[in-house]
């Protein structure tokens, strides 16, 4: 969707995620991305209604940037898997990457964007499009894998892939609370949930 | 929760009572104190702004909730004689919770996780309640372990996060216009409690 954008709303976008990047929680005004775009006032309102509209992309366009990568990984094993066995290897990889401590920043980010949107219907509108197109690839991947006889042929795809995009993200409940979980705990309960309902061996 | 002075007991329990007809976003100061009586000085005595107050209520609404899960699965744990039975009643709990209609205690767990990841004083507050629903989740699954009925591998603390974080980040699909059918979720659900969570020893 941001490819096909004008190159000036692209631009603004940029600057509007790099400062989210930089400071997530810092007040972000509209002279602060005009000169650190370059762009003049005018322009900015005449590519978006408002300035909430801008930030709003911004937010949505780190909340499925991290996804797309994981969807391209996905994606690649999908295609070097010979095996189930194969596959299982290596999405216990990515495990160990998107659900590591180190990704919580994300996690934070992607609740508070999907929180905002419970109120505010024009970023739940634009949110709603880049789920849908982010689920329905997780589910093509898990399809696929169906129809490679590796994926439990009883389980609906589009489920499976919002129940991992569901623990992905709730995650965060652990991060309020004064004591944590172990990240390993963490790693073996998911692998284990891939090894024995997602991509049950064959008896 | 009910530790509380009775003024402050009062203006809680009316943001409390207009939440069942209207969203805990539009609740304005004027509103509670018209239909609690109570004067601008005492509010602002008992808290440091109305933001306080609603942040108080959410967390006493959430706090109804930790009980009310706590309770429902230790009486599981308790009726159940055997691991099916208690497979049956966790699923009868999953239906419950787990159904679509739960939409909106979900939307508003999402908005208070989302207030304390941002704001410091919501997060002890929200943060002493989320800690006790995971401990006592915990404990039940430690207590299941003890019959026999969930793996000794399974370390407790992580499944009850696991359990938690998929009820919640189901959030993600009402967002969206097309939503996974209830049928296919809970079917999911129940072979994820039956084969990674209690399986037998």
């Amino acid at each position: 969707m941001y490819r096909n954008f004008h190159r000036t709303k692209q631009t603004l976008i940029m600057a509007a995620v790099g400062l989210l990047e930089s400071n997530p929680t810092a007040e972000i005004t509209s002279e602060h991305i005009l000169e650190i775009s370059g762009i003049s006032k005018g322009s900015l309102y005449h590519h978006f209604e408002d300035f909430s509209a801008m930030m709003e992309y911004a937010h949505v366009f780190i909340f499925t940037r991290e996804v797309e990568r994981s969807l391209a990984a996905m994606n690649t094993m999908l295609l070097q898997s010979n095996s189930r066995e194969d596959l299982v290897g290596f999405l216990a990889k990515l495990t160990r990457q998107s659900q590591a401590p180190e990704m919580d920043a994300l996690r934070k980010f992607r609740l508070v964007t999907v929180a905002q949107s419970v109120t505010n219907l024009r970023l739940r509108k634009f949110l709603a499009e880049e789920q849908g197109r982010l689920t329905g690839a997780l589910a093509d991947l898990f399809r696929e894998a169906q129809e490679r006889g590796w994926g439990n042929p009883t389980l609906n795809p589009t489920t499976v892939a919002i129940f991992v995009e569901a623990y992905t993200m709730g995650k965060i409940v652990d991060e309020i609370t004064a004591t944590h979980m172990d990240a390993e705990a963490w790693y073996a309960i998911v692998d284990k949930t891939i090894e024995t309902v997602l991509f049950p061996a064959v008896k | 929760m009910n530790l509380f002075h009775p003024t402050k007991e009062i203006m809680v329990r009316c943001v409390i009572e207009l939440t069942k007809t209207q969203g805990i976003e539009t609740i304005t100061s004027d509103q509670v104190l018209e239909i609690s009586r109570i004067s601008k000085g005492s509010m602002y005595h008992h808290f440091k702004d109305f933001a306080e107050l609603i942040e108080v209520a959410e967390t006493v609404i959430f706090s109804t909730v930790v009980d009310d899960v706590i309770s429902r699965l230790s009486t599981a744990l308790s009726i159940s004689k055997t691991r099916e039975e208690f497979l049956l009643a966790i699923s009868a709990i999953t239906y419950g919770n787990q159904s679509a209609e739960k939409v909106e205690d979900r939307l508003s767990r999402i908005t208070y996780l989302a207030q304390a990841i941002s704001s410091e004083r919501m997060r002890q507050s929200m943060g002493a309640e989320q800690e006790r629903l995971t401990q006592g989740i915990s404990d039940l699954i430690r207590e299941a372990q003890e019959r026999g009925w969930a793996s000794l591998k399974l370390d407790p603390l992580a499944a009850s996060v696991f359990l938690q974080a998929f009820t919640v980040g189901r959030v993600i699909d009402y967002i969206s216009d097309q939503r996974v059918d209830d049928e296919s979720w809970i079917f999911l659900i129940n072979q994820v409690v039956e084969q990674v969570i209690f399986i037998p020893e």
